[in-house]
Order: C-alpha cells, then structure tokens, then sequence
C-alpha cells in the first residue's frame, strides 16, 4: 500500500514537473480575433497585429508611450533637404532565422513585395513609391526614392516588415511573391521563430536566440497566440491561468471584474483609439449630408460612454484623438438630440431607405453601439437593420465599395502617431479602397490632406488637419463617439510589459515572468 | 367514436406528466397572445434605458434587466411570440410537405417511392442542426430564413414516419375492401390510411415541436436568427455571455423559459402517445 502510495506521488510529481518548467517560459495570449495569415505584408490591424510584431523587424521599430522611434534593423538614416530620398544605413551581421545574413536586397525585395500584393500596409507606400525606384547602392544601404515628399513616411517606416527575399523566392508559384506559401509560414529575422501554426488555432513562436538586438535575462522561450472567440473563456482562462495576457477590447465590466482577481492585473494607459461609426458616403441616402447629420443626432453618447463604458472613456467629437495635436480644441461634434435629427431629416430629398450596419462579432461594444443607434434612429423614422459578421469579413467588405455596409461602428487605432492616421486615411481619397471606407469624394479635404502631407511645417500641418477634422465632423462623414484608454489585463507575475499605442502592447520581446 | 373520445380525454386528464407538459404550453400560448398585457414594460421590447443595465431581479423588473437597460421579463414574454410562430410555422410546413410524400411514397411503391425516401434519406444523413446551419448562413440572418432552414431540414422525419406506418397498413383488409369497392387512391389515402397513422403524426409533431424550438434557440444564439433588437431566447442568452458570471439572471431568464417550453411540448408529446398509440396503450393495458 505505502509503495503505492509513493508511486502515486512520483508519478504525479513526474506529471506535474514539465507543467511547472514550461509555465516559466511560456507566455499564452488569447485574442478575441483570428489569426488567418501570417504574411506580414497582407495584414494591418490590431486584431492580428502580434504576428507581425514577434515574428518580423523593421528599419525602426515603434516603443513605449507616448510613442518613440528606435532604430530597429537600420542604425541610422539620412533625409534630403527635398524629403525624398531617404537614406537607411543598415546594422550588419543581422542573421535571419535560417542563418542568413539579412541584407539591403532584403529590404528592397519587402517593399517591392508591398508595392506589388497591394494589401496590408502598402496602400501607406504606393502613392509615394514608384516600383523600381528604391535602391541597394551596397550590402548596408537602402534609398528610397519618394515621388513627392512626405511628412508621415518616417513614421510609417517600421510598417516596411523586412523579410528573407531568398527563402520567399524559393517559394513563389507563379509570380505570387510567395504570397501562398508565407500566410503560413514565417521567413524573417525576428524575435520569434515560427513553431506551429494553425489558422483555426493561432501559432506559437519559440524565441530566436540568435536575435540581433538580445535579450533579457527573463525573456519567455515561447509564446503562443491562441484564438479565444468567446469573451468568458478569455477571462475565465486568464483568471485560472489558462492564459497570461488577453486583449485589450474587453467590455468594461468584465475589467471591472477582472480587477478584483488577485492573480490578474489591468495595466493602464492613456491611448489613441477612436470608436466611431464609419459611414459609407458613397450611396444615397447616406451621401446627403442631411441624412448623415441625422443619424449623428440620433446616437445616445451619453447613454453609450457614462451608462454602458461606464465613463471609462471620453467623449472624442472629431475623428481625430483629442489627446493629439490636429484634433481643434474648441471643436463641438453632435449630442443626442432626436428633434434635430428629425429636422435634418425633414431636409433629405432622395428616398429613405433602410440601412445595413455591420457589427464586429465578438466585440460587444461596436455590438451595442449598433443596437443603441437602431433604437433611436426608429423613432425618426430611419430603419437600421444591424448584420453581425467577423473582423475579417467585415474588413472585406468595407474594402469594396459596392459590398460595404452603410455603417460600421468600430476602432480606429494608431499605426503611427500623426493626424493622417486619423483623418487622413479615413477621408482622403488617396486611400480609397484601403484605409479610407467612406468613399467620400471632396475636393477640398483632398487638398488640405494633401498639402499637410506635403510639408513638414508642423505650425501649418495642425492648421490643415484640424480644418479637415472640422469639415469632417460637421458633415458628420463619420459618427465620432470616444477616444479611449487602454485597459490590458494580464496575469499578475506578468512583468515588462511595454505598451506603445501602435501594436497595443503585443511585442512580447521585452516582457517576462517575475 | 364520442365514446373513445371520452375515453382518450380520460385517459389524458389522469396523465400528470402529460397534462403538465399541456399546461406548459398553454402558459407559452396566453404569455404570446397576451405578451402587450403581462409585460410590464411592454415598450421595452425595443427601448433602450440605459442607465438601468444589468439590474439584478427585483420589485420592478422581475427577473432583471440586459445589456441595454431593458426588462428581461417583457422581452421574454414577447419573446415567446417569436418562438411559438417560429414552431408553428416550421413544423407545419414541415408536415405539410413530409406527410403527403411519405403517404404517395408508401402507398404506390416503386421507383418514384425509392427517389423519393433516397431524397429524403440525404437530409437525414445530415445532422439537423448543422444543414440549419448552412442554410441560415447561406440565406442570412432572419426569422424568415430560420422558419424555411428548419422547415427544409425537418420534413424528411415525417415523410420517414408516414411511408412506414402506410407500408404497414396498406395491405390491411380495410383498405383492400375499399379499394374494392372502387375508391380511388386519394380517397383511400386521405379517408382510410391517413386517419388511422395520425396518432402516430401528432405525437412526432409535439415531440418535433420541442426539438424545433430548441433548434431555432440555437441558431439565434449563433446569430443566424432574428436579427436585433427582437428579443429571440437564444440571441438573449448569446449576449448575455459577456456578462456571465455576475449577471446570472440575464442567461438564466431565457435558458428557462426555453427549458420549460422544450419539456412542455416532450411531455406532451410522450403523453399523447401512450394515449394515442394503440401498441403501446395494449401493452400499458397487459401490465396494469
């Protein structure tokens, strides 16, 4: 019976050893949002951000909060008095995960990759870079040659992700940049190399020893971001220890809760984030600025930022972030107030007809925000029918003109700090069909976007951006609710965490166990 | 034939099981017919208060309010108007079209019987729920698409049903004498099989009821049925998940009102056959 005993408690302790010694280097993510691919160069958001940050480098990469440039695979780089060529001095002996050394060619092969597929971050490049035009004069240097000058290129350098231009050569079919074969697979120098990979699952990185800028003592061996749909097995999973780190678009109450866990942690930080209604100014009714103004007056904010968030955000009346130069002080937006939406109505000439609002399922602020909207717009007399769909599908559709909603309430985070992330890329027409989803066509806006993006006068760039921002904002092109505060929940002996706006804290590199 | 029905009344009446599962249903029926009247906020079915979310039971809202601010019992009660008329119609137009198919089928036989209970055996070979499913999906979220999702995928039970018990009672001497007396096919179809196999339809009927009504919960917790703000049970406990575990009354509300509708009409249903089918009421008969 004794040796039965003993028995049991080895076998138990054998069972229980390797949990113990993984869970010091593991580090398990769950996210509210697939990870459907993994190419670098095809995805661009938050929800699927931390494969592009673990798994690939850039010239410079984004940190801390407020956020700073640091020099990532380049060390140092030069701009012309014009602004147009731009000339990057890459660090040397930076090894890829299959051994390589990584090199200027690499980085001309990623942006002419970008320029070519047209997805992700290249709508970013393609009005300023020519294909062809970027340069390797030696192994070290890379000039990239812009058509017109850019205030924002600088800041969206760290989106030109640098992959292994020889490993995704090889693996091209049929001219597809290897467009096939890297969904699935990862060629790059980053801090994590890719483990296992499943779309329904998400992937797991094991760290790159190897990695060019080190590591800490304490850097996890690997991570794993998993795909949790449902909002109560995130939260359940982060409170048993299921997971160790969650996304940062849960519903405020469970935040609320989630403070009260002893071995959870909510890590706060002032953000730019701005939920509002994108609105699809290409089609009547909705291209009346009548109807447009309606349905703004027709939003509880109140109701939505004091009742159901809980006054955990403010009221941001523009699209640009308050806490941002370009976003007008004295700028009022639109307050609930059906009788003038009644009004604005009475002043519509086309037809009304019923209108589609796509949901983020799974994200139930833009969920409710959807239902709150429909509530009040009923009693003007506008009929909203509200359509659920995942962030992918809903991405999709709002990419093409004809398939988009009329409305969709969803974030507008930050890729790179400047006003054009905001009100640039959402109404400018430069961006049509990849970043700006409202289809307007204003001459006018286009002009101020475009001569703010033209100079690198800052006392000037404010002055055009919050001009747009008003324009934008009286005739309600879009529904501008709030700009928010990140709240990311982690496990309590979750340490080094370094939140920067652009990737929302999911660089993993930097954080370890206590 | 007063007389047997007497006797089936009877028999029904000294059914605890089966007259609960009736009273079940009568109460789903008067909450739907009466849903404007029983509410206590009727117009809260499609207003929002929101300074009132997620309010445990108490004096005023019964059984607690949602995400929105609204009280869970009138969007329950008028809920249930959802529910009834989702089964109502499914099912009904699922019989409609099962039993003359399984009657045709099982009467003449033959190549057009073998297509169609071929035809019907694909649909079974699928799980229900998950053709639903597909369907729903396909259509797009809507009552409408769940009513002809469920209807589509429901007949084959019935044509199942009705070509076995006419298979096994075509050949009966009853029907063959009034096939010799020269009624024709549709005369002994409708006035001589059809009468005596409709026990068996009724009970697959309340017992369908049930399933259905726990199907189309389903699909309106996957967001496949009516769209918001119609306040649809399973859509209800779908967005009360968020909110799980302190918001306990917000999942418990609609899960009970969906449980004790499903048990209403399976009592029902097991009632109204013991009652109805003649096999087992001779060997319920031999034990007693």
């Amino acid at each position: 019976m004794k040796r039965t005993v003993i028995g049991l408690i080895a076998a138990l302790a054998a069972a229980a050893a390797p949990a113990v010694a993984l869970a010091q280097g593991k580090y398990v993510h769950a996210n509210n949002s697939g990870y459907d691919n993994l190419d670098p160069h095809a995805i661009y958001d938050v929800g699927r951000a931390a494969s592009r940050i673990n798994f690939y480098d850039g010239l410079y990469r984004w940190v801390d909060n407020p956020p700073k440039l640091i020099p990532w695979l380049a060390e140092s780089h030069t701009a012309s008095a014009d602004g147009k060529t731009w000339t990057f001095k890459l660090k040397q002996g930076v090894k890829f995960h299959d051994g390589s050394e990584m090199t200027a060619d690499d980085v001309v092969y990623s942006i002419e990759r970008m320029l070519a597929t047209k997805k992700g971050a290249s709508s970013l490049f393609i009005p300023i870079i020519d294909p062809g035009s970027t340069k390797a004069p030696d192994k070290y240097t890379v000039v990239f040659n812009l058509k017109e000058a850019s205030a924002i290129f600088m800041s969206t350098v760290p989106e030109i992700l640098i992959v292994n231009a020889k490993l995704v050569k090889a693996n091209e079919k049929d001219g597809d940049w290897g467009q096939a074969w890297l969904a699935k697979n990862v060629a790059s120098t980053g801090s994590y190399k890719l483990k296992r990979y499943d779309p329904a699952i998400g992937f797991v990185g094991e760290r790159f020893k190897e990695h060019f800028a080190g590591w800490g003592p304490k850097a996890f061996d690997e991570i794993e971001f998993r795909t949790v749909l449902e909002t109560n097995t995130r939260v359940q999973g982060l409170i048993k220890g299921d997971f160790q780190g969650t996304d940062g678009y849960l519903p405020y109450d469970q935040i609320l809760r989630l403070k009260q866990e002893k071995n959870v942690q909510i890590l706060e930080q002032e953000s730019m984030r701005v939920f509002y209604f994108s609105v699809h100014n290409g089609r009547p009714p909705l291209n009346d600025v009548h109807f447009r103004r309606a349905l703004a007056y027709a939003f509880d904010y109140d109701g939505f930022i004091n009742d159901i968030l809980k006054g955990a955000v403010a009221r941001n009346p523009g699209p640009n972030p308050n806490n941002l130069w370009g976003a007008p002080k004295d700028l009022k937006g639109f307050a609930f107030d059906l009788e003038k939406a009644k009004a604005e109505l009475a002043q519509v000439k086309e037809p009304i007809r019923p209108i589609t609002i796509g949901a983020l399922a799974g994200f139930s602020e833009s969920e409710q925000s959807a239902t709150l909207l429909q509530n009040a717009a009923k009693k003007v007399g506008i009929e909203i029918k509200i359509e659920s769909a995942p962030w992918q599908v809903i991405q999709s559709r709002m990419q093409d003109r004809e398939k988009n909603y009329d409305l969709v309430p969803l974030w507008k985070s930050t890729y790179y700090v400047d006003p054009n992330n905001w009100v640039g890329e959402l109404y400018g027409s430069r961006y049509l069909n990849t970043r700006n989803y409202s289809y307007n066509n204003d001459p006018e806006l286009d002009k101020w976007i475009n001569d703010a993006l033209a100079t690198n006068d800052q006392a000037k760039r404010q002055e055009l951006y919050e001009k747009a921002a008003r324009k934008v904002t009286d005739e309600a092109m879009g529904i501008f609710v709030y700009n928010t505060k990140w709240y990311g929940p982690y496990a309590a002996n979750v340490v080094g965490i370094r939140f920067c706006p652009i990737g929302s804290g999911q660089d993993m590199r930097w954080a370890s166990f206590k | 034939m007063t007389g047997s029905w007497r006797r089936t009344a009877a028999r029904f009446l000294g059914d605890r099981a089966a007259l609960m599962g009736a009273s079940l249903i009568l109460l789903l029926v008067l909450a739907a017919v009466f849903a404007p009247l029983l509410s206590p906020f009727p117009a809260d079915v499609a207003e929002f208060h929101t300074a009132n979310r997620l309010r445990p039971p108490d004096g005023v809202n019964w059984l607690g309010t949602d995400r929105m601010g609204s009280d869970l019992l009138s969007r329950i009660l008028f809920g249930a108007r959802i529910t009834i008329s989702i089964a109502l119609i499914a099912v009904g137009s699922a019989v409609l079209l099962g039993v003359p198919v399984g009657l045709v089928a099982g009467y003449y036989g033959g190549w057009p019987s073998d297509l169609l209970m071929r035809v019907s055996d694909i649909f079974l070979a699928v799980p229900q729920i998950v053709l639903a499913i597909a369907i729903a999906q396909t259509l797009g979220p809507s009552i409408e698409n769940v009513i002809l999702a469920l209807s589509i995928t429901y007949w084959p039970f019935w044509a199942r049903l009705v070509y076995a018990e006419t298979r096994s009672i075509k050949n009966e001497v009853f029907v063959e004498s009034a096939i010799a007396l020269g009624a024709s096919s549709l005369r002994v179809m409708a006035m001589h099989i059809l009468p005596n196999i409709a026990s068996a339809i009724i009970v697959r009927t309340s017992i369908g009821m049930g399933a259905t009504i726990l199907t189309a919960a389903a699909l309106g917790f996957l967001g496949l049925g009516a769209p918001p703000p119609a306040p649809e049970w399973g859509r209800m406990i779908a967005e009360s998940r968020e909110f799980l575990p302190e918001a306990w009354w917000y999942a418990t509300a609609p899960g009970i009102a969906i449980f004790m509708v499903v048990m209403g009409f399976n009592l029902l249903g097991d009632g109204l056959r013991d009652i109805l089918d003649p096999r087992i009421r001779r060997a319920v008969g031999r034990h007693a």
